[in-house]
């Protein structure tokens, strides 16, 4: 018998210690560092480019504008960009020196994945992207350095990690 | 897969080496093949809504102190949980082998069975997701997503159980069992609801827990062994 109550009594236990583990269910985005190449003796240098008055607004899949800039006037060498979830492409406008006229189109492609982090959480979207397509009105080049947009777990943001881009935009 | 059945098996070597002491009399012990139906699960799927699992389990007594366990079972389980805009159907089968070690003193009883044992675990599973939205500050909500995926998971377990028999040849008992999950194979979810193995805990995602109550039939054809008392058994 005394067999069966420490069973009972752990059973309490195991249920009282069910939590979940949910995030913010915000879907990961991939980060965008800006950069510019400068021939320095014949060795071609990488250095980090602030653009000035930048401005950033993404198309939606039927060509209709967006109301929303999500970069609003900044000055910056680095951005995050949200990928459309509901779609395999997102197309981004940029303009710099606050300029509307002097503009770029950068288009993502990826593949999604749907990924929760527990069965009672709220979903979120991982990418891969597959291809980036741009003009070259201001832009000289666009790499995809890392092509995985993965849900980090809750760890603290590191010195490291701010260094780190998906994509580097070459002016 | 192969580390794993060696780790099982030099488990089952290591209990087997007791010393024994000739100068002792002799017990008899009868052990055969049991078949035991998991209970709570069952009655489980009757009371609860979306909710259907079978659970069973044979051991063959090998030694008089040893048991070799199958576990097998089915599970259908659609968790919709209080959040109404997803659900999951999670459908599967596991498998589980390992053995049963009886600790009970035979000068109390050879025919209870007090045990520890170990398992390894394997589960394939089909998991459908249905009306997964996704938010974005930026974009809006994304369209309902539905999505299907099949999958395995493999997990160790250390098994705790007592069995008594009630009449001749049938027995009830209970086990509990502490797992850990070696591998999920899930692309979509970090912690699902693993058939045999149950949700992985929160804050680890690799360990687990269940209790099964079992009624047991012992097939009525018998391995006898006349056992000398071990030095095992002198002590209390």
């Amino acid at each position: 018998m005394r067999y069966l109550v420490i069973v009972i009594v752990s059973i309490f236990f195991l249920k009282c210690s069910q939590s979940n583990n949910c995030g913010t269910e915000t879907s990961p985005t991939p980060t965008v560092g800006f950069f510019t190449l400068n021939t320095v003796d014949n060795n071609t240098e990488e250095n980090p480019f602030t653009v000035n008055n930048l401005t950033m607004y993404g198309i939606q899949s039927d060509t209709s504008i967006t109301d929303s800039n999500f970069i609003n006037n900044e000055n910056t060498n680095n951005i995050i960009i949200p990928l459309n979830s509901n779609t395999d492409s997102t197309s981004y406008v940029l303009s710099i020196k606050g300029d509307s006229l002097v503009q770029d189109t950068v288009t993502v492609f990826y593949i999604k994945k749907l990924y929760s982090r527990s069965t009672e959480c709220e979903f979120v979207t991982n990418f891969s992207i597959t291809n980036v397509r741009f003009t070259t009105d201001t832009l000289s080049n666009v790499i995809i350095q890392d092509p995985i947009v993965e849900d980090q777990e809750k760890t603290s943001t590191t010195d490291e990690t701010d260094l780190f881009y998906h994509l580097k935009f070459y002016f | 897969m192969k580390q794993t059945f060696f780790i099982i098996l030099s488990f089952t070597f290591s209990i087997l080496g007791f010393g024994q002491d000739p100068e002792l009399p002799y017990y008899e012990i009868t052990n055969g093949i049991r078949l035991n139906t998991e209970v709570i699960r069952p009655i489980l799927s009757i009371v609860q809504e979306n909710y259907t699992a079978y659970e069973f389990n044979v051991d063959v007594g090998i030694k008089p102190r040893l048991f070799l366990s199958v576990d097998v079972g089915v599970q259908d389980h659609l968790q919709a949980d209080s959040l109404p805009s997803f659900s999951y159907q999670t459908t599967g089968t596991f498998f589980k082998i390992g053995i049963d070690r009886n600790f009970i003193n035979f000068e109390n009883s050879v025919t209870d069975i007090v045990s520890l044992g170990a398992r390894y675990g394997y589960a394939s599973l089909s998991q459908t997701i249905s009306n997964a939205i996704v938010y974005n500050e930026y974009w809006g909500n994304s369209d309902p997503i539905s999505t299907t995926e099949n999958f395995q998971a493999h997990w160790l377990e250390v098994v705790v159980g007592m069995k008594t028999p009630i009449f001749k040849n049938v027995y009830i008992g209970w086990d509990i069992r502490g797992k850990m999950l070696l591998y999920n194979g899930s692309e979509v979810s970090k912690r699902p609801y693993i058939t045999g193995f149950g949700k992985p805990s929160a804050t680890t995602l690799r360990l687990g827990s269940s209790f099964h109550y079992y009624i047991s039939y012992r097939l009525p054809f018998k391995n006898k062994w006349q056992m000398e008392k071990s030095i095992f058994d002198k002590k209390k």
